[in-house]
C-alpha cells in the first residue's frame, strides 16, 4: 500500500475572498470534490501559497457548513501576505485539519462563555456558529460572548456582531482598548467585561483565544469568580511548520501544540512553565 | 550466535554486500575527518586496498567517531519534499521526489560499522519519525536498511564520550534491540548475531564469517565488556542529572542551581547551532519553498511557475526559532532556549519515551566553540553528588 505522505498538500479552491478590515481578509475555500473538511471547532489547516511557503490558520467556519470552509487571515508574515494578494479563482494548498479542537459533547448542556480578544474570534466563531446553529441551540445552555478589540474599525465579523446583539439566545458583550469617532460602547481591556458576567458557576465551561498577553489576566479574573480550571479552556498559538508533530517548533515541554492542541483544558496546561 | 571475522576480509566482504546493498561505513579523508561514505564512490578511485586502507573500524585500534552523527544518511541536513509547477491555469501540479535525490538509489542501505551510541540514536530518530504520523522521506530513506555496530574497546579520540554513564555503551548487550555487533578481537572481529535478521544476513557468508564457539566467545566477550566499561574515562552521574531534571527546578537546593548554569550557557553561548546539527538525535527542521518565480513580495520573472519546498535542519536554540509571524517569541530570552535544549533531552524525552535522548556521544562539546555541551552540563548540575 502507498504511505500517505503528510507533508504534500491538496489543491483546492478559492472561491470567495473578502477585505475584513485593514489587516484582515476574508477566505473561503473549496476542497477538491467540494469535499468537507471534517473538522471540529477550534482544528487549524496548513495553508500554501506555492513559491512562499505555508502556515498555519485556524478554520473560522463551523464544521455544519457543507462544501466549502472558510479563514480569516491578517497579513503579519510572508505567507498571511501572499495570501492577501489572491483572489477569488485563485488555487492555494491545503493539509489537515490538524490537532484537537473543541469537543463539542463536553459542551453539551453546559452555559458557554467565550472570550475571544481580536482576532482570537476567528476560531472562536467556529464555535459560536455551531453553537448558535438552529438545529444545534437547543444542546447547549446559555451562550455569553465577550469581544474585546483595539477599536471598533478592527471588529471582525460585522454582519455577524449585529445579529448576536439582536438574538435573545445570546448574550453578547463588547469592548474597544480606545474609543474612536463613532463608538458609543464600552471602553476598556477585555477583563473589564467579566465582572458584569453572572455565571452559573456549576455548570460553565468558558473558552479564550486572543493574544498572547490576555490570557494570564482573562484567567484570573475567571478563578476569582469561582470558575475552576477545568472548566476553562484556551487556544494557543505556535510557530508550526508541519502541523504533524515533527518539526518541533510548537512544543511546550513535551507537547505538542499541533497534536494535542491548539485547544487546551486549562487544568492540563497550567503547570507547563512555557505555556502562558 | 558468534561469529569471526577475519580483518583481511573486511574489503572483500564489503565489496561482496555492495551487489546488493548501499553500503555506508566510516571511511577517512585526507584530512583525517571519519565520515559514512557510501562504498561505491570509494571504491570507484581503488579497489580492495583503497577501501581497506581508508576504512576506519575497529573499536581496539582505530577506534574513531563519525564526524557527524549518521541521523543524516536517513534525515539529510537538506531534503527536497515536493516540487511543484504549475499547469498554465493557476493550478499547480505536486510531484514528489520518491527518493530520487537519495544516492543509495533503489538498494537497502546497510550501515557497517556505526558505534553503539550512535545505533542507540538512531533507534530513538527511527521510533520518532516512522511512529504515530509516519515521515515519508525517512521512511523511504530508511526502508530495509540495517545496521552493523562497531562496538568501543577504547573511546575515541579526541574524549568526549560517556556511554556508560548514558547506557548506551561501550558494548551492546544481549537483550537489547540490535542485529549484529563487531567487537575486535585479535586480528579480526568477534561477530555477535544477536538476532534472526542478522542470522538471515550472515547466512550464505561462510567465506567471510566463521562460526566461533559460544561459551568461550560470550566469555571473552564479557571480559572485553568489563576492559571497555574501565577504558572510559569520563563517567557523569547522568542517573543523578535525570533525577534532578525531574523535580520542578523552582524547588530544591538544586532547583537554585539550575537557573545559575542556564544563564551562564545563555550568555557564552554563541547560537551557532553546532550543538544541535551535531546532535544524533536533534530532529527539528524548518521548511520554506524555493521558486523561480516568487520572492517576499515580487514576480521574480514571467514563464512556467516552478518550485520546490524544502525541509532543512533547524534548531531550538535560535531566537527564530519559535517566533511566529507576529514578532511574539514565546521563549524571546536566550535563557529560555538554552533551558529547553538541556530540559528537552533530560528532563521531558525522558517522559516521553522512558529514557533521555542524550546517548552521551559528545559532540556537542566537541563541535562547540565557547566549551559548553552535554558533558559539563551534567557535571554542574550533578556537583555535590559524587559518591
Amino acid at each position: 500500500m502507498e504511505m500517505k505522505n503528510i507533508y504534500v498538500p491538496e489543491v483546492a479552491d478559492l472561491i470567495k475572498v473578502e477585505k475584513m478590515t485593514e489587516l484582515e481578509t476574508f477566505f473561503e475555500v473549496k476542497l477538491p470534490g467540494g469535499r468537507d473538511l471534517g473538522h471540529e471547532p477550534g482544528q487549524f489547516v496548513q495553508v500554501s501559497v506555492f513559491g512562499v511557503g505555508e502556515a498555519p490558520i485556524s478554520v473560522s467556519s463551523t464544521p455544519l457548513k457543507k462544501g466549502s470552509f472558510e479563514m480569516v487571515v491578517r497579513r503579519v508574515g510572508n505567507v498571511t501576505n501572499a495570501m492577501h494578494r489572491l483572489k477569488a479563482g485563485d488555487k492555494l494548498g491545503i493539509r489537515g485539519p490538524f490537532g484537537h479542537g473543541f469537543n463539542m459533547d463536553e459542551f453539551a448542556g453546559k452555559d458557554i462563555l467565550v472570550i475571544a480578544g481580536g482576532i482570537g474570534l476567528v476560531p472562536l466563531r467556529s464555535l459560536i456558529n455551531t453553537v448558535i446553529a438552529e438545529s444545534e441551540r437547543k444542546k447547549y445552555g446559555r451562550l455569553i460572548i465577550l469581544y474585546g478589540a483595539k477599536t471598533k474599525e478592527e471588529f471582525l465579523f460585522r454582519d455577524e456582531l449585529g445579529m448576536w446583539t439582536e438574538r435573545d439566545d445570546i448574550e453578547y458583550m463588547v469592548t474597544v482598548d480606545r474609543k474612536t469617532p463613532g463608538w458609543e460602547g464600552r471602553v476598556g481591556v477585555i477583563t473589564t467585561l467579566i465582572p458584569d458576567v453572572k455565571l452559573d458557576l456549576k455548570n460553565t465551561l468558558a473558552v479564550i483565544c486572543g493574544p498572547p498577553v490576555m490570557y494570564k489576566f482573562v484567567i484570573l479574573s475567571l478563578r476569582s469568580k469561582g470558575l475552576k480550571d477545568n472548566q476553562i479552556y484556551v487556544s494557543l498559538e505556535r510557530k508550526m511548520k508541519c502541523g504533524v508533530g515533527k518539526c518541533g517548533h510548537c512544543q511546550i515541554n513535551n507537547i505538542y501544540v499541533c497534536q494535542e492542541g491548539p485547544v487546551f483544558n486549562y487544568a492540563r496546561i497550567e503547570d507547563l512553565k512555557e505555556a502562558i | 550466535m558468534y561469529y569471526y571475522l577475519r580483518r583481511e576480509k573486511l574489503a572483500g566482504l564489503l565489496l561482496h554486500l555492495s551487489k546488493e546493498w548501499s553500503v555506508l561505513a566510516p571511511f577517512r579523508n585526507s584530512y583525517g575527518d571519519v565520515t559514512l561514505e557510501n562504498l561505491d564512490s570509494v571504491a570507484e578511485n581503488g579497489r580492495a586496498e583503497e577501501i581497506a586502507s581508508r576504512l576506519a573500524l575497529g573499536g581496539r585500534t582505530d577506534s574513531a567517531q563519525l564526524l557527524s552523527p549518521p541521523k543524516e544518511v536517513f534525515f539529510p541536513q537538506s531534503e527536497i519534499l515536493f516540487q511543484f509547477s504549475e499547469k498554465g491555469n493557476g493550478e499547480f501540479a505536486i510531484e514528489q521526489p520518491e527518493g530520487k535525490d537519495d544516492p543509495s538509489g533503489n538498494k537497502p542501505k546497510l550501515l557497517f560499522g556505526i558505534k553503539p551510541c550512535d545505533y542507540h540514536a538512531l533507534l530513538m530518530t527511527g521510533r520518532f519519525f516512522l511512529e504515530d504520523n509516519t515521515d515519508f522521506y525517512y521512511s523511504t530513506r530508511a526502508n530495509g536498511s540495517m545496521v552493523i555496530i562497531d562496538s568501543c574497546i577504547v573511546p575515541p579520540e579526541p574524549e568526549a564520550c560517556f556511554c556508560s554513564s548514558a547506557g548506551t555503551g561501550p558494548l551492546m548487550k544481549r537483550g537489547d534491540e540490535y542485529d549484529i555487533q563487531l567487537v575486535e578481537e585479535g586480528n579480526g572481529f568477534i561477530v555477535d548475531v544477536a538476532s534472526s535478521r542478522g542470522e538471515d544476513f550472515v547466512s550464505g557468508l561462510e567465506n567471510f564469517f566463521k562460526i566461533a564457539d559460544e561459551k568461550e566467545t560470550a566469555r571473552r566477550l564479557e571480559e572485553i565488556r568489563k576492559e571497555a566499561v574501565g577504558n572510559v574515562e569520563l563517567k557523569v552521574d547522568f542517573k543523578g542529572a535525570l533525577e534532578i531534571m525531574k523535580e520542578s527546578p523552582e524547588e530544591g537546593e538544586t532547583g537554585e542551581r539550575l537557573p545559575a548554569i542556564y544563564r551562564e550557557i545563555a550568555d557564552r553561548c554563541i547560537y551557532c547551532g553546532a550543538c544541535l546539527y551535531l546532535c544524533p538525535t536533534c530532529t527539528c527542521f524548518n521548511v520554506y519553498d524555493n521558486s523561480n518565480f516568487c520572492s517576499v513580495l515580487t514576480l521574480l520573472e514571467e514563464g512556467e511557475r516552478a518550485g520546490e519546498r524544502v525541509r532543512v535542519w533547524d534548531g531550538c536554540v535560535f531566537s527564530g526559532y519559535s517566533r511566529e509571524a507576529s514578532g511574539h517569541n514565546p521563549r524571546d530570552d536566550a535563557y529560555k532556549r538554552a533551558e529547553r535544549r538541556y530540559e528537552h533531552k533530560l528532563r521531558y524525552d525522558p517522559v516521553v519515551y522512558g529514557r533521555s535522548t542524550c546517548v552521551g556521544c559528545g559532540r556537542c562539546l566537541t563541535g562547540c566553540p565557547v566549551d559548553i555541551g552535554m558533558l559539563k552540563f551534567i557535571e554542574e548540575v550533578t556537583v555535590g553528588n559524587e559518591e
